[in-house]
């Protein structure tokens, strides 16, 4: 017939009783046989669960989760930047051409006085404007500008391409 | 060496950009988050897929981390958030025994002990600690191989404290009960 309980057992294997309780244990298991038994039992239990055994998942699991992360995370972040980017020099060019005609149109426009109108500036403004569009887009200059353009998209072309074989390599991974 | 280096660290390091370095994490902590599974779902490849969505779950949440518990502790929450998910997706029976922690264990050792003669008892032990229901075997796994704190494990399974103490008590009665009623103490010692 056991006196003590399993949870004064459990309590006292893992020093949980204070110092009155702990001896009262003690000596109850010292003159019981049964309860003796039972404690050496959860005590054996505790011992053998102190050393469980450790399961080990496959040997590719880091390159699993990595490629996982990669694929997820990282190259798309990656392809976003790529884009802003080409978009921003697509952006810094043609400011740089409205910039260069509204430069050239202040600098070609002549002296202001007093008298003329506001809407006669605004006409005289935007017809320097279609002038300077005109020749801007005819002949030389139409050629550079389209030379500088097919270039931009060359080179972005061939990082996006290069950047998708990336991409796919490590899909294929 | 990164691989020596505090996981706050590595955290911090990963956060600015080093992806690379969440692979020490991986390594770090990939055996015992897989064992936590596999005694859960009580399935190989289960634990293997789920260990791998805690790890993207964990990379993808990073930013969330603010460092309050320990990074393991975080990572166990997330590990076993996942696992309950898992268990709940395959439409298991597992309701009550989720909720509850009074369930009654019936436990049965494939491993015929007695008649064995290499008498491997940590593999005789380990076999019934895989029989108990999933909450039971978490604790038992998170406190003796993890070697975490009533308190840690109750962090982790939001649980009270004398709640993660009845579920560690129970699980090892019956273990020795059910060394006790088939005459097993002799051969364990």
């Amino acid at each position: 017939m056991n006196k003590l309980s399993d949870e004064i057992l459990n309590s006292y294997l893992d020093g949980e009783l204070d110092n009155q309780k702990r001896k009262e244990v003690e000596e109850i298991l010292h003159n019981s046989e049964d309860d003796r038994k039972t404690f050496n039992a959860l005590k054996l239990v505790h011992n053998h669960l102190s050393s469980i055994v450790e399961y080990k998942p496959s040997l590719k699991i880091t390159d699993n989760v990595m490629n996982r992360i990669r694929n997820k995370f990282v190259l798309p972040r990656r392809q976003n930047y790529f884009v802003l980017s080409v978009a921003s020099f697509f952006i810094l060019i043609c400011v740089a051409i409205i910039t260069y005609l509204v430069v050239v149109i202040i600098s070609s426009a002549p002296p202001q006085s007093e008298s003329i109108q506001i809407s006669d500036t605004v006409y005289q403004i935007s017809d320097a404007l279609i002038n300077e569009l005109k020749k801007l887009f005819s002949g030389k200059n139409l050629s550079i500008i389209g030379s500088i353009f097919s270039l931009g998209i060359m080179i972005s072309g061939y990082f996006f391409f290069e950047h998708q074989k990336h991409s796919k390599a490590h899909l294929g991974n | 060496m990164m691989e020596n280096l505090p996981d706050q660290e590595i955290i911090d390091s990963v956060r600015k950009g080093n992806e690379a370095d969440y692979s020490i994490i991986v390594d770090r902590y990939k055996d015992k988050a897989f064992s936590l599974l596999k005694r859960m779902l009580k399935n190989e490849q289960d634990a293997e897929e789920t260990l791998q969505d805690c790890f993207i779950k964990a990379y993808n949440s990073l930013n969330n981390f603010k460092g309050d518990s320990k990074f393991s502790t975080w990572f166990y929450r997330i590990a076993y958030n996942t696992a309950l998910t898992k268990l709940s997706s395959k439409k298991r029976k597992t309701e009550n025994e989720m909720t509850s922690i009074d369930g009654h264990f019936d436990l049965r050792s494939d491993y015929d002990l007695v008649n064995s003669e290499t008498k491997d008892l940590n593999k005789f032990i380990n076999d019934l600690v895989n029989q108990l229901p999933e909450k039971h075997a978490t604790v038992i796994n998170l406190y003796y191989l993890n070697e975490m704190s009533c308190d840690e494990i109750s962090n982790i399974l939001n649980l009270s404290v004398s709640n993660i103490k009845v579920m560690l008590h129970r699980s090892r009665n019956a273990l020795k009960n059910y060394i006790i009623e088939n005459d097993l103490v002799e051969d364990l010692i």
